[in-house]
């Protein structure tokens, strides 16, 4: 495990008599790229805030570069912010808004001036230092609000939602750019969103939230195929969440009216508890025969999408349930009537209830 | 084992605690505390304990002292009700109507917002007074108006822009859309006024009559060059000061001037303002041409529109031809002798530049910093900040007066007599505007913005030389013009504070009407408009921005 830059321990927050956060625990590694993903109103945007120390936590340390900074104000912390709306200084210039940082800290001018323009070279902004905020484009509005935090070096960079102002094709690449950015600089990066590609695509770890609670912290892969919680399964992708039973401890086994199917577990399972067992749609194959395989379910098929890449059917099961299924076979011919389901044993999932 | 329960933390303590992260701005809430304390509440605390029991005795057994409590109330009550009628049906006319002349019906009521209102008096005295152009030269008349007809009179017509400026701004922030909702629904002309128009406007024009009400009670020149024997409480309280140096009974007669003021003030502050309908949706929709009244309707508001455009002219005209002749009504000789002696011989005008240019930039920092503070920071005492900022609206100019010098007469700060005494009160008089309109700037600014400067490492002091300001340069300029404007034209709050030293041209020009030197009142009186014209071109120069008196 690299070096920890950012700690969080027991983190509460309340406003009011409502409870933004509750014992939130992190640890962030240096040089990563964090994200807290979450519905809106989750508290993603608070944790963050706290960490800036825009707000005070009720109770919890938080321990940045070694330094507990609970009562540290945030002009104290370097830990520069990209404000969702930019909060660019109007009346300054491009030049002007990046250099504000290092001119409060009393830099001299020619260490300013050397490292304006080597961020604004990188954010690819050089020859628009004269401009005034209201003079450019969203996306490059964007792009200073970004120059502005990098130019302060900070322990980590701080995103709330940078892209959720720019219009959809701008937002793909400058997803690739931003993280280009932050490994060429050895940044650590908390970022967040309440977008899951977002999340998947760009991130090292993320924190997955709901209501106050982080319910899940791993990577990309891990929040994907190994969801901790019905919600995380629920929220990230589409998913069948399956009611079964244990029958089998060591590898688990669960029963799903009494077909059996193996799954991975990341918790202790014991047998006869009823278990959910996420699986996602891509990781089932539907058959118009009857297979020899691990689960092997008769369904009908309700519904099926032609969605290019692959076509979604709905299906129900004898026992009413609906699941969904992806099948990237998109050149096949689309079924209809009766067929079977089929699980490979190693992409589901036991999850914890909530 | 019980969990230790967890809560969130706030009041006092925790406010406390997080100022302390911030040692300068721990000081600057010292300071303005420590000045809010000195400047507002040991004045108040002086006017309310000098006066023994036997002092607020004689103000309910001496008749003359109930008389001018009587007085006040039934001069301003009548005088506002006119200024507020004649208010509305030129604003009305103003934004209902496709009237001509709008451009200069809108010109010639700056007029008066740009003169000291007893250049109103003056005039009326000048035509009507005891030996009046009017009553004496042309009909012969030995009688004059001064009393409570002629303060009616000279009243309306001072406080009548105050009225019209107010109710206009009530009548621009009604959407359209909801008169445009009842036209379609087949509601017209006085129809649509009486039902849509007219009740959406109520709470605005309820606010109006308040506001021009308070001033009418705290009104000192008017009264004072035509009351004549009619006195209200402001003038009375200054000839017991001036004639018998009875500081107790003038310092009951003011507190009695602002129980009424005050009790608007809150009333106001704490109950009209939550009831108001006008939706202020800060984008005037616009491409609505909202004209609802018939030609008939249109061309009598056209003439009533007139008949008060015409008034406020003819006392301008007035004060120019004195101005400029030997002897108004006797030797009509062209003459700039006025001028002369007004711009040259006599430093009144040159104090009140010096004054007023002073306390505007003091009014305007001071506003901003309190507006800062209370609209951004959390801290003890926020709601008493708040509050204390804006008291001074209520208070008459007169009792400020006589409250510091009351306060500052000896002692540590004996200031009596200088300067800096006559720059606190208008200050103080001037305070609540700039910090209302400092406050008004800042629910336009994002709060993130100063968020960013804080994250990128400036302290709130930085930020607030760095960004705040910077950000609300034009609510500066406009706050700066607009109480350089009052504080130039102001009489009743310097009465007192002035001496022979620091004589003002307010002041002087009451001194000269009441020895019948009207011609050099006359000139005094224009110099003073020449003077705020002149700085209001400087300001737009160094700002590159017109000044809209209209936005306060
Ligand atoms: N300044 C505030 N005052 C009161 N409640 C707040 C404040 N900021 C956020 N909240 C509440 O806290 C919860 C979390 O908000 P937030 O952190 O902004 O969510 P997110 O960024 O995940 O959308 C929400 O229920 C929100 O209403
Ligand atoms: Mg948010």
């Amino acid at each position: 495990m690299g070096q920890v830059i950012v700690e969080l321990k027991n983190i509460t927050k309340f406003f009011g008599a409502s409870k933004a956060l509750d014992e939130i625990n992190l640890q962030i590694e240096k040089e990563k790229f964090i994200t807290f993903l979450g519905p809106s109103g989750c508290g993603k945007t608070t944790l963050l805030r706290i960490i800036a120390g825009f707000y005070e936590p009720d109770a919890g340390e938080i321990t940045i570069n070694n330094r507990r900074v609970e009562n540290v104000p945030p002009y104290d912390r370097n830990t520069a912010m990209v404000f969702q709306e930019y909060a660019l200084f109007p009346h300054m210039t491009v030049y002007q808004n990046v250099a504000y940082g290092l001119e409060v800290k009393n830099k001299n001018k020619t260490e300013i001036d050397a490292k304006v323009e080597e961020v604004l070279k990188l954010m690819q902004l050089s020859g628009m230092e004269k401009r005034y905020p209201n003079e450019m484009s969203g996306g490059q509005q964007q792009r200073v609000a970004v120059a502005r935090a990098l130019v302060m070096d900070p322990h980590a960079l701080l995103l709330d939602e940078p892209l959720s102002n720019l219009d959809a094709q701008l937002r793909e690449s400058v997803r690739v750019e931003l993280r280009l950015i932050q490994k060429k600089l050895g940044l650590t990066a908390i970022y967040v969103t309440h977008d899951q590609q977002e999340a998947l695509s760009m991130s090292d770890m993320i924190v997955v939230m709901n209501k106050g609670v982080i319910h899940q912290f791993g990577t990309p892969k891990e929040i994907y195929f190994c969801p901790r919680t019905r919600f995380v399964a629920d929220f990230i992708g589409s998913t069948n969440l399956v009611d079964a039973r244990v029958v089998k401890e060591d590898i688990p086994v669960v029963s799903y009216h009494g077909i059996h199917l193996q799954v991975k577990g990341n918790y202790e399972a014991l047998v006869d508890q009823d278990v959910v067992v996420s699986i996602r749609p891509e990781c089932i194959k539907i058959n118009k025969v009857s297979k020899e395989s691990n689960f092997n379910l008769p369904i009908k098929i309700l519904h099926s999408m032609f969605l290019g890449e692959k076509v979604r059917y709905h299906v129900e099961d004898s026992y009413g349930k609906e699941w969904r299924v992806d099948s990237f076979d998109s050149g096949e011919e689309i079924l209809e009537g009766s067929a079977y389901l089929n699980i490979q044993s190693e992409k589901s999932h036991l999850i914890q209830e909530q | 084992m019980a969990e230790p329960v967890i809560l969130e933390k706030q009041g006092l303590g925790f406010e406390f605690k997080q100022l302390i992260k911030e040692p300068p701005l721990v000081i600057a809430l010292v300071v303005l505390f420590v000045l809010g304390f000195i400047f507002i509440l040991y004045p108040l605390f002086k006017i309310i304990i000098i006066p023994q029991s036997s002092d607020w005795l004689r103000f309910f057994n001496e008749p003359q002292f109930l008389r001018a409590f009587q007085n006040t109330m039934f001069s301003s009550l009548l005088s506002t009700t006119t200024a507020v009628v004649a208010g509305f049906i030129y604003a009305y006319s103003m934004n209902y109507t496709d009237i001509p002349g709008k451009k200069f019906f809108r010109t010639v009521v700056l007029f008066p917002m740009m003169s000291p209102s007893v250049v109103t008096g003056l005039a009326f005295i000048i035509l009507f007074g005891r030996r009046g152009f009017i009553t004496y030269q042309v009909l012969g008349l030995k009688t004059d108006l001064y009393g409570w007809v002629g303060l009616w009179i000279v009243q309306s017509l001072a406080f009548f822009p105050l009225a019209y400026m107010t109710i206009s701004a009530v009548l621009k922030s009604i959407s359209p859309n909801l008169e445009l909702a009842a036209q379609n629904l087949g509601a017209n002309g006085f129809r649509l006024f009486r039902t849509v128009t007219f009740k959406l406007a109520l709470p605005g024009v309820l606010s109006a009559f308040l506001l021009v009400a308070i001033n009418a009670f705290a009104d000192f020149g008017n009264p004072m060059l035509v009351g004549g024997n009619y006195r209200v409480l402001a003038t009375e309280a200054y000839l017991q000061v001036t004639g018998a140096w009875d500081m107790p009974i003038a310092a009951v007669l003011s507190v009695m001037l602002v129980i009424p003021t005050l009790g608007v003030f809150l009333l106001q502050k704490y109950y009209l303002d939550n009831k108001s309908y006008v939706t202020v949706t800060g984008k005037p929709v616009s491409g609505l041409k909202r004209i609802t009244v018939s030609p008939v309707t249109k061309w009598c508001l056209f003439a009533a529109c007139s008949c008060i455009a015409l008034l406020i002219l003819s006392i301008f005209i007035t004060i120019l031809c004195v101005a400029v002749t030997k002897v108004f009504g006797v030797d009509y000789t062209f003459t700039l002798e006025n001028f002369m002696e007004v711009f040259f011989r006599s430093d009144a005008l040159i104090n009140s530049w010096i004054v007023s240019f002073i306390t505007a930039i003091g009014t305007t920092l001071l506003g901003l910093i309190i507006a800062f503070v209370v609209s951004r920071k959390k801290f003890p005492g926020r709601n008493l900040m708040d509050f204390g900022a804006l008291l001074p609206l209520s208070l008459p100019g007169t009792f400020i007066g006589l409250a510091l010098i009351l306060a500052f007469n000896e002692g540590p700060f004996a200031i009596t007599g200088s300067l800096a005494i006559i720059i606190v009160g208008l200050v103080l008089r001037q305070m609540p505007v700039g910090y209302r309109n400092a406050i008004s700037g800042f629910k336009q600014i994002d709060k993130s913005i100063e968020e960013a400067s804080a994250n990128l490492g400036a302290n709130s002091i930085v930020t607030f030389r760095r960004i705040v300001i910077p950000m609300l340069k034009n609510a500066c300029s406009t706050c700066f013009v607009y109480s350089f404007m009052k504080s130039m034209n102001t009489l009743s709050t310097v009465i007192f504070l002035v001496s022979p030293q620091w004589m003002l041209a307010s002041v002087s020009i009451l001194n000269l009407a009441d020895h019948g030197y009207y011609g050099k009142a006359s000139a005094t009186g224009i110099g003073m408009m020449v003077s705020i014209l002149i700085t209001f071109a400087i300001v737009r120069l160094i700002f590159k921005k017109k000044i809209n008196l209209f936005e306060l």
